[in-house]
């Protein structure tokens, strides 16, 4: 979008002025604030949405927005993360920011990727985060394997302990198959089987805090 | 209710008499005052003068355009949901669209696994409740809870019908495990087939309630 088109000049008409030359900077004011309410905005003269938004462009800022006591915003921002923007928003006071979307790319990480989910604790910056794999090849034999989740540039971490589900991806033919996890930690968690031979493959699902 | 006078932004005109203009910039500014009202915070209010008090978005017909540093919000109708329009975003350039909000509710979920139990259904198994919720990240996530007997094999298809999300490829990740727990073995396993179905075995030698999540775009 180029524009805009009419200028808008604030400091006008001045007591000074002639009538006369007022009014060309009038009918510019007029003209540009109609221009500029019909960006984002439906305009004057709609009988019932004026004043309410066809949608928000948010273009991305360079400074964290500030917040009072009892308001919040939601903006947009560059990301680390697989796409160079993302919407987030604030918290009163200044608060936690927290980032409202975001995940792994989907088209690479198929089998092991991240999600943000929107919410947050206000006072830590620690929010939802969910992560997922699929592991292979793990052994039998009374033998644990450590299972790290995917760590790397623009992907978060947790802090805490997640939950863990997951189940055997396939189906487990052997009657020796009696797999567990445990060790749940922060960076990963460890795999054990009792199993006299074979190697399993694992579905699992992460979900705890983090930032 | 309308605007109480129309706006003339083409006003005043160089050829007008000066007792022509008094009106029509008046009713302007009026019209303003009034317009920027709306889900803003008006003209003279000490500190937070034109921020938004909420944001109303109506529901665009088409998904709103975007330059390379910035992402659109909105929102627009949607189809067969239980709710009639959710928000949506955009990435920049004119990048992908995410759907923001959406979920069932329980009421739908027991709808749902009514459906389902009425379904393609091989003989021994039923669909109970499910669920699914929209992430904010673009992720769909799906839960459901399927009844299988004892050390059986079932394909279950992913749950699909009014306002149901449909994955567009197959989910990403599927986990299931056992509700009832009874003596084992407690071996659970899933293989995906497509955005459609997945195949579960449980090996346990009693029935079993099968809950199932899963997550995909």
């Amino acid at each position: 979008m180029s524009g805009p088109i009419n200028t808008y000049i604030s400091n006008v008409p001045q007591a000074s002025q002639y009538i006369r030359a007022t009014q060309k900077p009038i009918q510019s004011n007029f003209l540009a604030i109609s221009e500029l309410l019909s960006v984002n905005h439906v305009g004057f003269n709609d009988a019932e949405n004026f004043g309410k938004h066809n949608f928000t462009s948010l273009p991305s800022q360079s400074v964290t927005p500030t917040t009072l006591s009892s308001e919040m915003v939601v903006y947009c921002a560059p990301s680390t993360g697989y796409n160079p923007y993302e919407l987030f928003y604030r918290y009163p006071s200044n608060g936690s920011v927290v980032q409202l979307t975001g995940t792994s790319n989907s088209s690479s990480d198929i089998t092991d990727g991240y999600a943000y989910i929107s919410g947050a604790q206000p006072t830590t910056n620690l929010r939802a985060i969910m992560k997922w794999g699929l592991v292979t090849g793990l052994p039998s034999g009374s033998v644990t394997t450590t299972v790290n989740f995917p760590t790397g540039a623009g992907i978060p971490a947790f802090v805490s302990t997640p939950a863990v589900s997951w189940c055997f991806q396939g189906v487990p033919s052997s009657a020796g198959v009696d797999g567990l996890i445990n060790g749940i930690a922060a960076t990963g968690f460890q795999w054990f089987d009792n199993g006299s031979s074979g190697t399993w493959d694992i579905y699992y699902i992460a979900i705890g805090q983090g930032m | 209710m309308a605007l109480t006078y129309i706006y003339n932004s083409d006003t005043p005109q160089g050829g007008q008499q000066i007792n022509n203009t008094q009106s029509p910039i008046n009713g302007n500014f009026q019209d303003i005052d009034t317009l920027m009202a709306v889900n803003h915070v008006a003209f003279n209010t000490v500190n937070d003068f034109g921020k938004h008090k909420f944001v109303s978005y109506v529901n665009q017909g088409s998904d709103p355009s975007t330059t390379v540093a910035e992402i659109a919000l909105y929102s627009k109708a949607v189809q067969d949901s239980s709710n009639l329009s959710e928000l949506f975003y955009r990435y920049p350039n004119d990048g992908t669209v995410v759907q923001l909000t959406g979920s069932s509710t329980s009421a739908e979920s027991v709808t749902v696994g009514a459906t389902y139990e009425s379904g393609t259904n091989p003989s021994g198994y039923k669909y109970l409740a499910g669920s699914y919720q929209y992430l904010s990240s673009g992720l769909i996530f799906m839960t459901g809870n399927i009844q299988l007997p004892a050390s059986s094999v079932y394909n279950a298809e992913i749950p699909v019908g009014d306002g149901i999300p449909v994955f567009s490829s197959a989910p990403l990740n599927i986990v299931v495990s056992a509700g009832d727990d009874r003596s084992g073995p407690n071996r659970y396993g899933v293989t995906i087939v497509d955005s459609t179905q997945f195949t579960i075995k449980q090996q346990n030698a009693n029935n079993q309630n099968i809950y199932w999540i899963a997550i995909g775009v």
